[in-house]
Parts: C-alpha cells; structure tokens; sequence
C-alpha cells in the first residue's frame, strides 16, 4: 500500500494521532507509518480481521525479501516468512505496541533466519558454497554461445555478490540487508539485533569493507 | 583479493558511518559538503567512495521474488489448521471495525482479505482451537522480546 494512502487514512479518523519522530528528519509521513503499524495490531489484537489483511499485505514482500537474501533460498524464505506471520498472528492477545511494529517484526524474522542458519551449518559447509557457484557460474560462461554472453556475465556477478553476502558473519550479513535494503536507521537496527547502535556501525564497518574487498574487481 | 585499506584516519572504525551515510545519500547536507570537500584531495577516500558505491549498485542489482498470493493461500491454509477463531471468520466485524477514509485503500485491504479468506471457505460456528504448547512458549517468547524492545516510536 503507498505510503500516501496510509497518510490520507491518518487524517480525519479516530485513530491516535502519530507521534513525532524526534530530531531523525523523516516527516511526518514516515511517523504515521510507524503508529499505523502498530495501530493496526492493536486492532488485529481486538478482533479486527482486515487489519491482519493490511499487516501482511504491507510487509510479506520485505520480510520474504530479507529472509531470501538471508538464507538465499527461496522456498526456505518463503517458509520461514509464514512462520514470521503465524507468529505475530499467535502473539496478538498479548501484543502491547511498546516498540515500533517493524522492529518486532524483523527480530523475530531475523532470529528465524539465525536458528535455520544454525542448523544449516552443520549439513553444508561455506567454503564448498564459495568453489561450486563461483565454479559452476565461470563454466556456464566458458560454455555458452556468445549471444547469452552479457546475461552469463550478470548471473556470474549475481553469484559473486551472493557469494560475498553469504560469507558475511550472520549479523553482518543481517545488518547490512536491513541498512541497505530496508533503509533501517542505526537506531532500529540496534533494536532488531539486540546490540548498541556503535556496535552496528562496527559491523557494517566490517561488512562493507569486506563487500568492497570482494566485489572490487568490478570496477 | 585487493587490499583496499586506505591511508587516510577517516578510514577507520570511529568514522564508520561518514562514507557509509554518504554513499547511501544519509548524511545532512554540511557534513556532505564537509566530506566532500576533503575528498577533493584526498585519493584513499576517492577510491573507497568507488568501491562502496560498486558495492552499493552491486547489491540494487540483487533482486528478490515474492509469490504473493500462493503466499497468502498457503498461510490461510496454516492458520485455518490452527482452528481460526470465531472473529477471523466474520464478516460483519471488519465493517464495524473500520470507519476510516478514504475507503480506496480499506477497499483493497478488504480484496486482500477476501482473497486471503474467501467466504466459503468459513466456518463461522468453528470455535477457536487452543495452541500446542511449544506455540504457546513461541508466543511468549515472541511477545517477551517485544516487552524487552526499548520504545521505538518516543
Ligand atoms: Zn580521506
């Protein structure tokens, strides 16, 4: 839903008006975003069914596509992305909108993603992901017709920009998706991993510098 | 694998976030002109702006699906084996629930809903079914974690 609409349903309601987001500069959309989250918790924890409706609609997509580039399998994103959703649907009667929603929302996406990247550790090494796609996706090159050869060249870069996430340390790796992709501030990443906001600063630090390291000879 | 670490003291650990802020448009426009400023002569910084930004189109080129209604079906499906309770399955307390305007995007929240949970498939009769016990423990850990969140939106 645009970030338009949800301002425009703000307005003139009997909704708790948003609060301000203090010093940050985001305006006062982006602070109605916020409360409208949460507000449509409370509703769902009231019984208010279309309010679950919204709340998936507004954020399946950036919970998939975190979780996706978290694990970098589709199918197990989209698994662990229904377990983010039946969680907060679980946790409704009790939900109290003491935190920002997305921030709730994405620690319990990003403490799924930690546990299966746990669990997957044990049944696959990294080293080996590195050598096959690298490998696989230099072949495919050697291989193929030069017709394909500029779409070879971008999977080949997909796969060294994959590579180069997935050898990231997992709260790097988390850090750096919700700076890059979500837009997170350092304040709500902090939140989300349980961390200081120096301590985020530090490992985007070390993350970007290790990406740059990586993808260096693309330039 | 190339030794991009710079010479310059804005490289370190303490200034983190200048580039960063910088490369991804955050930074306030007189630590930008400040930054800037320096990096007219200086080369470390120049040739780390080149490598963040590279990273920086590298990963907008990084795109993920979303299957969006198969998505949806199959999470109508989880939470109806869960047993839905009563509310989920009437109709009439979305319309009471919501008097907001204008009624374009209530429109499309109700779309998604009937989409999610089509009207034959309710059972409105169908008590709502009680949660396993390692749902439960989920539940309190999810809502334990959310008490323990330092208020977001003060
Ligand atoms: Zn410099």
């Amino acid at each position: 839903m645009p970030l338009r609409s949800v301002t425009l349903m703000m307005s003139g309601n009997n909704l708790p008006q948003p609060a301000m987001a203090n010093g940050v500069g985001k305006g006062m959309a982006v602070a109605a975003t916020l409360d409208f989250d949460a507000t449509l918790m409370l509703r769902v924890r009231d019984g208010c069914a279309s309010s679950y409706a919204t709340l998936l609609e507004r954020h399946r997509t950036p919970v998939i596509h975190f979780l996706f580039r978290m694990v970098q399998n589709q199918a197990i994103a989209e698994e662990l992305a229904q377990e983010v959703f039946l969680r907060v649907y679980r946790s409704r009667e009790k939900y109290e909108a003491s935190a920002k929603f997305t921030t709730w929302l994405f620690r319990i996406a990003t403490n799924l993603a930690f546990n299966w990247l746990r669990d997957e550790k044990g049944r696959k090494a990294q080293d080996s992901l590195q050598d096959e796609t690298a490998s696989n996706a230099t072949k495919k090159l050697c291989d193929r017709a030069p017709s394909v050869e500029s779409r070879l060249v971008y999977e080949v870069k997909l796969e060294e920009i994959r590579v180069a996430i997935g050898l990231l340390p997992e709260k790097q790796r988390a850090a750096v998706l919700m700076h890059k992709y979500e837009e997170m501030e350092y304040s709500q990443i902090a939140k989300v991993l349980g961390c200081s906001e120096s301590a985020v600063k530090s490992l985007l630090f070390r993350a970007y510098e290790c990406l740059r390291a990586r993808l260096a000879h693309y330039g | 694998m190339k030794d991009l670490r710079p010479s310059c003291p804005l490289h370190s650990e303490e200034h983190a976030s200048l580039l960063l802020d910088y490369c991804a448009r955050r930074l306030d426009p007189d630590r930008k002109a400040a930054l800037e400023a320096h990096m007219e002569h200086c080369a470390a910084c120049q040739e780390l702006r080149s490598a963040q930004r590279l990273v920086w189109d590298s990963l907008d080129s990084w795109e993920a699906s979303d299957t969006g209604w198969e998505f949806n079906q199959r999470l109508q499906e989880r939470l109806r084996q869960e047993g839905r309770p009563a509310w989920m399955d009437s109709v009439s307390t979305w319309r009471e629930g919501i008097s907001w305007k204008p009624a374009v995007p209530l429109a499309a929240a109700l779309a998604l809903w009937l989409m999610v949970f089509p009207p034959n498939g309710f059972n409105s009769s169908k008590p709502s079914a009680p949660q396993q016990p390692d749902q439960l423990e989920k539940v309190l850990e999810d809502v334990q974690m959310l008490q323990q969140l330092p208020l977001g939106r003060r």
